[in-house]
């Protein structure tokens, strides 16, 4: 008996003592430290061309401060497909546009994606100076979608999807895009001006009377078409210079600046609001015709469609007068979606309309 | 001895603490407002960076050094496009947050019974005069005045309104001009309750609040979509009374059919348009009481046309804004016309409820038809009535 009282007992402080564990719950002070975004662009392996953009620009140190920034950083893909697949190639580009460039991608407030309101051009104002317009289309239903999952578009630059965007960091958050935003200080006209692959599409402007509204405040938005393109409907630069536009429909040639009504309309603008099904009426529409800008990306194949469509709004059916589909020149990141100071310039790879079928 | 003190002690806590001082609410000479917003594009790539339609209302705004508003004495926030029907009794009991009009399910003082009008669905204002702003929010379930600073400052609408001291007002937000999409506000002082209405007819009255230049240049459908969604400038009005049966079909009663009631013109003014009238009981047969599973369809019709010589019917082609139809009537009743549109669960502008020892018993209504940039939108407002017995 008292044998069992002492084994009891015995068992019993056993108990206390092992009850008696004090863990450590709390956990340890020092958690490793969220880098800041200058620190974790220039460690991530998809971002290295950015950030030797962002290192030849001189803006690492700049990236590193308090912040807060929303930067949108376009990867390795994006910078590939505008002809740049090694840091070396920056050293080409002259390094005050090449600053303007890079600080055109950063914004100076943190804003995840959810924080994007639904409205197409949200405007912010970039380091650079220049507004960037981020757009979140407000489509049937988007308000069952979460905020932080919507499409959104900065200036017809794709934001990818999660873990690709809301990269949290110390002093901001970055969100990976589709290609790298173009961005020019000066007037369409003097963007114009400048590349003589377009002299005849400048040619055609003037003798239209269009030339001197692109270089007024707008915006506008141009599908300018190269000396190529004019050159395969038979249209040199001769016989530009002697273009009577009072022999054609002002739809001719008036649709390339959309007849200089303001809009601003990117690459991407269309299928963002409409989806690829839209009505005609929901296209740009200029005189009897409409351009519908299709920018169609497959989230499982990582592939995209991107294109132009010109349709007929008299018949519903795609143009006859001319190409009923054509692309931006050298591919859609290099071709679309150049802002400048007073609207942007799509470059594309043939005529809208083919003016010899719009003759009166 | 001991314990009397004790029950003494806690008789008095209690006594005490039961003395709660409610403060009601009391606006001196209230104005009464009621606000929708008839704001209702879609967003194309033409006007792709127009405000989203989706406001908030501010009265009085309190604003900070950079024109923002901060607070305000009064707020109607997340005001959404308006309902087609805006119902005879408010919003209030009901939970959603966004509002189809101000002050919806706004926890406000309301209106009272002005005159044997039920004004639940006005809000009272002191009146006066009021800065009024409408400023283009995010949709979002975030409080205006938690949002971030920089989504608070897109102010469609700066004006000034005086309101007159116990006068019912209602307050459109509107688009002015179809290309420019520029928004406007428009405040009508109602004066129905001024008026000499009797209580055996149903009244209503028509306007076309429409943007200037919508019927010249307006897109309303593709074609694959319904006709005759838009109407001209000037339009002449018709209306029609019809018994439903159960099974939803419709016998016209006599004598109520195609009876002109008068024009309605496109404007932006803020005058009361005439009131027209029908009777409550139209169908001599009824018991005057209950009148009946009915609806009441109103005939739009160009100024070259008479409901007898009338040549369009909806399910031919489009008329080119020369004829619509807009149709109220019961749930599930649909019948062939452009626009239908339930209000009343039975009887469409009438309100048919239970009342006294009835179970069902129809009353006339004030009500107001509205056409805005190819919608039809129906205010009804309630008489006052016996309330049922058990």
């Amino acid at each position: 008996m008292r044998y069992n009282t002492f084994r009891y007992l015995f068992f019993f402080f056993l108990l206390v003592i092992a009850g008696c564990r004090k863990d450590d719950l709390m956990p340890p002070r020092e958690t490793a430290p969220v880098r800041a975004m200058g620190d974790f662009i220039r460690n991530n392996y998809d971002l290295s061309l950015f950030a030797a953009a962002i290192q030849k620009a001189g803006l690492l140190d700049s990236l590193n401060q308090t912040g807060p920034f929303t930067c949108f950083a376009p990867d390795n893909k994006a910078f590939n497909d505008m002809g740049i697949t090694r840091a070396r190639d920056f050293d080409a580009m002259n390094p005050d546009s090449l600053r303007l460039l890079v600080s055109y991608h950063v914004f100076k407030d943190r804003k995840y994606i959810s924080e994007f309101p639904l409205q197409m051009g949200n405007k912010y104002v970039t380091l650079a100076g220049a507004e960037l317009y981020v757009s979140v289309a407000n489509i049937a239903n988007a308000t069952h979608t979460p905020p932080e999952n919507r499409n959104v578009f900065v200036n017809g630059a794709m934001v990818y999807d999660a873990p690709k965007r809301n990269v949290a960091l110390s002093n901001g958050v970055v969100h990976v895009i589709r290609k790298p935003l173009g961005f020019k200080p000066v007037t369409i006209q003097d963007h114009l001006l400048a590349d003589t692959s377009l002299s005849i599409f400048v040619t055609v402007m003037k003798r239209c009377k269009l030339w001197d509204g692109l270089k007024e405040k707008g915006p506008f938005t141009v599908f300018a078409p190269d000396n190529e393109a004019f050159r395969k409907y038979n249209i040199s630069a001769d016989s530009a210079a002697r273009l009577d536009p009072e022999k054609y429909e002002a739809v001719a040639f008036n649709i390339y600046p959309l007849a200089l009504k303001p809009k601003r309309i990117f690459s991407t603008d269309w299928t963002q609001i409409a989806g690829t099904y839209g009505p005609i009426s929901s296209m740009i529409n200029i005189g009897n015709f409409a351009i519908k800008p299709v920018y169609d990306y497959n989230s499982y194949n990582n592939t995209e469609n991107v294109f132009i469509h010109m349709m007929d709004v008299v018949t519903g059916q795609p143009s006859t007068n001319g190409p009923s589909a054509l692309g931006y020149r050298k591919g859609f990141v290099q071709g679309a979606d150049h802002l400048m100071s007073n609207g942007l310039v799509h470059h594309i790879d043939d005529l809208l309309l083919d003016p010899a079928t719009l003759r009166k | 001895m001991n314990n009397r003190i004790i029950l003494l002690l806690l008789l008095w806590i209690t006594v005490g603490t039961a003395c709660r001082k409610t403060e009601y609410t009391n606006i001196e000479e209230p104005a009464y407002l009621r606000i929708f917003n008839n704001l209702d594009y879609n967003i194309t790539v033409d006007n792709k960076e127009a405000p989203q339609p989706f406001l908030t209302f501010l009265m009085d705004p309190e604003l900070d050094a950079d024109g923002i508003p901060v607070a305000a004495k009064t707020t109607g926030d997340f005001l959404d496009k308006r309902a087609a029907w805006a119902r005879p009794y408010p919003d209030a009991v009901n939970t959603t947050l966004f509002q189809t009009e101000y002050p919806g399910s706004a926890k406000v003082l309301a209106g009272p019974v002005l005159n044997g009008y039920d004004l639940s669905s006005w809000a009272q204002i002191p009146s006066g005069k009021h800065r009024v702003m409408f400023v283009s929010r995010p949709i979002s379930q975030v409080p205006f005045f938690q949002l971030p600073k920089d989504l608070r400052r897109q102010v469609i609408i700066d004006t000034v309104v005086d309101f007159a001291s116990r006068e019912v007002y209602t307050m459109h937000v509107l688009e002015k001009d179809w290309d420019t999409k520029t928004p406007d506000v428009y405040v009508r002082k109602e004066t129905f309750i001024h008026q000499p209405f009797s209580d055996s007819l149903v009244y209503v009255n028509f306007y076309n609040l429409s943007a200037a230049g919508f019927f010249e240049r307006g897109k309303v459908r593709s074609t694959a979509d319904i006709n005759n969604r838009k109407i001209r400038d000037t339009m002449n009005v018709y209306y029609s009374l019809s018994n439903v049966s159960e099974q939803n079909q419709q016998t016209p009663v006599a004598g109520h059919t195609g009876v002109l009631m008068g024009a309605v013109i496109r404007a932006h003014d803020p005058v009361v348009r005439p009131y027209y009238s029908f009777p409550l009981f139209p169908d001599t047969s009824a018991n005057k009481i209950y009148t009946g599973r009915g609806a009441q369809t109103f005939t739009f019709l160009s100024s070259a046309y008479t409901y007898e010589n009338n040549p369009f019917l909806q399910h031919m082609t489009e008329s080119n804004g020369r004829f619509t139809e807009l149709r109220v009537g019961p749930d599930k009743f649909t019948g062939f016309v452009a626009f239908p549109m339930v209000a009343d669960f039975l009887t469409g502008m009438v309100v048919t409820i239970r009342s006294g020892k009835y179970l069902n018993r129809s009353f006339a209504t004030v009500n107001t038809v509205e056409y805005v940039n190819g919608k039809f939108y129906l205010m009804t407002i309630q008489r006052k009535y016996e309330p049922p017995v058990y």
